[in-house]
């Protein structure tokens, strides 16, 4: 009985230094399970076995007292340099032995062996002892350059890159907060995409926290493409149009979200960040920080609620009062509308639709395309399908107006994922005023609240602070910004631990 | 979203409240009541309406104090013993059922009629009930955020437009004076009908215990006192102060109305068509939430329903009633006999519940406190 009682002992230790491995090799426990320790260490051809390849390295390198260190690594991925300066000359020199390399952290068995290798890591296999992993990634990595689609005229100028360490730097070097804490996953069961998860620990809301971390260990694909893979599995709802969490490739935005109490995903791979919370009217108050005082402030917020109205109603409000209900307009402008359209063969809805969906394959085509091509897009959009559209009186020349006005107020948040699910809702919105007219209209704008009431982002609804509002300054707050030093609680709709941010007036 | 045990804000409940009060409030006191009772003396007709709103918002909120989150029909059992109790939950759930498509029969009518004659009232009791199913389907949390999203749409229909409205009709009161109601109309059955006008309510009976904080009770019944007397004081008594000539034309059609009330640099016929929105809101609001509570009611009464299938056959159902010619003589039967189930349903066996005791008290408060 004391060698069973051994046994289990030795088990129990065995699993715990799996586990002290785990953490340390930032590898998910659940790629560990089943692995045993080495019973003996690796050889190369072993190593070969598991990771059959021919962009897989393994060599000998000779020692001065006679036996040769084994060395894997995949060529792509490492810096060849670095191996040879900080690994191979070293050892051959007999200058350093492999156990005293700095940064090396030994490999418990066969699986995290074959996870350093396809992470980037070269593994050695001395004579004895158990085989090392020291990190000399060496892909090439895009500079911090300046953001593309969140551009400000006044304001920091740099962005995300796609690599994770440089962007977590990026967010630590503007927030220096002891609470700010960093922890790592592994996502994608064949990608192995590694996500940070990042969030002050005495503001974000425990709750939110606990969600993000279950979702990010529930992720059960193959293969994690962009962010957005990992928000829809995490927070997104499937079916909803308007987005659950925010994207952004602006540190500074990313650093002062989680001042706010919120938490940020960094994806591997990808320049862009996720931000939740996140509520519909966060995506009105994009790029605001450089702006100068309350005032400036409320008017872009009040330009950028006008916009929304545009892109949302206006074609829907030409279909149902040009359509359905022009009683409601006054007899002279009645008559213009009416001129304006004279000569156009199909009624005011089909003339809206064609329109619309026009106008929607320019600004797509204009968006997926290289500047260049873009440019010339524009210049066939506008010109030539536009000007021809009205002489050959396929449309007419108000509704041009009205389309056009719709898309650059669908265009004036600078959040892409926005803009597609007002410029869905537009169509419905045509279509329900074409059948019932302003009832129609009014009707598809109820539906779109209640779409809107339903929805929460990470646990919090997404209409706040208009709705479920815990403060009528909060809801005061959506219009009008008060000034830097009125702003002495963080967004309550965020359910901070702490709501005090600053000192009355913001000053000492 | 439709938790288990939905938690709802005070002011989420006071925004319900006052919509379910609000919704047709000032177009039925005087429409239905007025041309009956003769002219400037219907005016009365508002003053124990409002004090039966009164009465109902009490008892309603002293009940919810006292069940301390324990939802209405435990309660109702606890106090009054199953045989009784299930009697009282199933005429209640009954005059849930008839007010979910009561909205749109009062609605459809009107808005075919005046604004919309080339829509079918079909199809508009259609339009009202698929969003309000929608509504309903996604909770009473959904409803109450979308009452909050629609509360400055409200408040600025409602000063907008009645305020121009009550300012003139107040104007008009100078000029005609006041006459008090003689016996027999004391005891006509419009006006015993009319006292239960004022409704909210009925939705803080079966909302009030979801509330996410508690005791909610002090706050909350000032809250909708200071709401009654707006809604009263604002709407209903100047309206119910018309002239006898502009109240027989104020009975619907709008677009008659519109003619004749108004001043020359606001005429009202710009407005109409916005009053008209506003009133839909309203109206869909009201829906939504009476058919959450029907759904909800009929699911605890019969236990074997599924959570979201009543929503949807309920929603059917009422946009095919509504869809249904009614006789006016009926509809006005029907409406005065579910004035006075309010009454008796929502304020007097709430009281004798109330007055009962013991039996209600309160359970002990857990460790936590109650709610978040």
């Amino acid at each position: 009985m004391p060698g069973a009682h051994a046994g289990r002992h030795q088990s129990r230790e065995q699993a715990r230094a799996l586990l002290r491995a785990s953490r340390d090799l930032q590898v998910h426990v659940a790629d560990l399970a089943g692995e045993l320790p080495f019973a003996r260490p690796p050889t190369l051809a072993e190593v070969q076995q598991a990771l059959p390849g021919d962009d897989l390295r393994c060599l000998r390198v000779p020692q001065p007292d006679g036996s040769a260190l084994g060395l894997a690594y995949i060529e792509t991925l490492i810096d060849g340099r670095r191996l040879w300066d900080e690994v191979v000359k070293p050892i051959v020199s007999g200058t350093l032995r492999p156990e005293a390399l700095p940064r090396a952290q030994p490999i418990p068995n066969l699986h995290v062996l074959v996870h350093r290798l396809l992470l980037g890591s070269v593994v050695l296999l001395p004579p004895a002892g158990p085989p090392l992993a020291l990190d000399l990634k060496g892909l090439q990595q895009r500079a911090v350059g300046e953001p593309t689609t969140e551009q400000e005229v006044v304001g920091p100028k740099e962005a995300f890159v796609e690599n994770l360490q440089t962007n977590v730097g990026l967010i630590r070097n503007r927030l220096r907060d002891p609470g700010l804490r960093v922890q790592y996953h592994t996502v994608g069961r064949r990608s192995r995409t590694r996500v940070a998860m990042l969030y002050l620990s005495d503001v974000a809301r425990p709750e939110t926290v606990r969600q993000a971390r279950a979702g990010l260990q529930s992720i059960a694909v193959d293969f994690i493409r962009t962010s957005m893979d990992v928000a829809e599995l995490t927070f997104q709802h499937s079916w909803a149009v308007f987005p659950l969490v925010e994207q952004t490739e602006r540190p500074d935005r990313v650093a002062y979200g989680l001042a706010q109490g919120r938490l940020v995903l960094v994806v591997e791979g990808e320049p862009f960040t996720l931000l939740v919370p996140v509520t519909f009217f966060d995506f009105q108050h994009d790029g605001e920080g450089a702006l100068p005082g309350p005032a400036v402030t409320l008017f872009v917020r009040l330009l950028r609620l006008s916009g929304l109205f545009l892109a949302l109603s206006l074609p829907a409000l030409y279909v149902a009062l040009l359509g359905a209900d022009p009683l409601f307009l006054p007899v002279p402008l009645i008559i213009t509308l009416a001129a304006s359209r004279f000569a156009v063969p199909y009624p005011v809805a089909t003339e809206a639709v064609l329109m619309m969906v026009v106008a929607d394959i320019l600004a797509e085509a204009t968006a997926q395309s290289a500047s260049a091509i873009g440019n010339a897009l524009s210049i066939v959009g506008t010109l030539i399908v536009g000007q021809l559209m009205v002489q050959a009186h396929l449309a007419s020349t108000l509704l041009m107006i009205v389309v056009a006005a719709s898309l650059m107020g669908a265009f004036l948040t600078l959040k892409f994922p926005l803009s597609y699910a007002l410029r869905i809702w537009k169509y419905a919105l045509v279509a329900l005023a074409a059948v019932g007219g302003l009832l129609g209209w009014f009707t598809g704008l109820l539906v779109m609240l209640v779409h809107l009431a339903s929805l929460e982002s990470a646990g919090v609804p997404y209409l706040a602070p208009l709705a479920a509002a815990r403060s009528p300054s909060a809801v005061a707050r959506t219009v009008a910004q008060p000034g830097r030093g009125q702003l002495r609680f963080r967004p309550a709709e965020y359910r901070p631990r702490q709501a005090v941010a600053a000192r009355r007036g913001g000053r000492r | 979203m439709s938790a288990a045990q939905p938690r709802l804000s005070s002011w989420q409940i006071l925004l319900l409240v006052f919509t379910l009060s609000l919704c047709l409030t000032p177009f039925d006191l005087p429409a239905l009541l007025i041309p009956r009772l003769g002219a400037r003396a219907a005016w009365w007709g508002a003053l124990p309406a409002l004090g039966v709103g009164l009465w109902g918002i009490a008892v309603a909120t002293a009940l919810a104090r006292r069940a301390h989150g324990r939802s209405l029909d435990r309660t109702v059992l606890l106090a009054l013993g199953p045989a009784v109790g299930y009697v009282y939950l199933a005429a209640l759930t009954l005059l849930f059922l008839f007010s979910v498509p009561g909205c749109l029969l009062v609605y459809g009518p009107a808005a075919h009629g005046d604004l919309l004659p080339r829509l079918p009232i079909a199809f508009v009791a259609v339009m009202v009930a698929a969003v309000g199913t929608y509504a309903a389907r996604s909770g009473p949390e959904a409803i109450a955020r979308c009452a909050e999203a629609l509360a400055p749409l409200l408040a600025a229909g409602l000063l907008g437009i009645y305020g121009p409205l009550a300012a003139f009709h107040l104007r008009l009161g100078a000029l005609l004076p006041l006459r008090p109601p003689t016996g027999a109309q004391w005891l006509s059955p419009q006006l015993a009908g009319a006292t239960g006008t004022i409704r909210g309510f009925l939705c803080l009976l079966v909302l009030g215990p979801m509330l996410a904080r508690r005791p909610p009770a002090t706050r909350l019944a000032l809250a909708a006192v200071l709401a009654w007397a707006l809604v009263v004081a604002a709407l209903v008594l100047p309206l119910a102060v018309f002239g006898a000539p502009l109240v027989t034309q104020f009975n619907f059609p709008f677009l008659a109305a519109e003619a004749t009330i108004g001043w020359h640099w606001l005429p009202l016929r710009s407005l109409v068509g916005v009053t008209l929105l506003v009133w839909y809101a309203l109206t869909f609001l009201v829906f939504a939430t009476y058919l959450w509570m029907a759904a909800w009611l009929l699911r605890r009464l019969i236990p074997a329903l599924p959570r979201r299938g009543p929503v949807e056959v309920l929603g059917a159902m009422a946009a095919a009633v509504a869809s249904l010619p009614l006789p006016e003589p009926t509809f006005h039967a029907l409406f005065i006999a579910w004035n006075i189930g309010v009454v008796v349903l929502g304020v007097l066996v709430p009281t004798g519940i109330l007055m009962r005791g013991g039996r209600t008290a309160p359970p002990r408060a857990p460790a936590g406190g109650w709610g978040p």
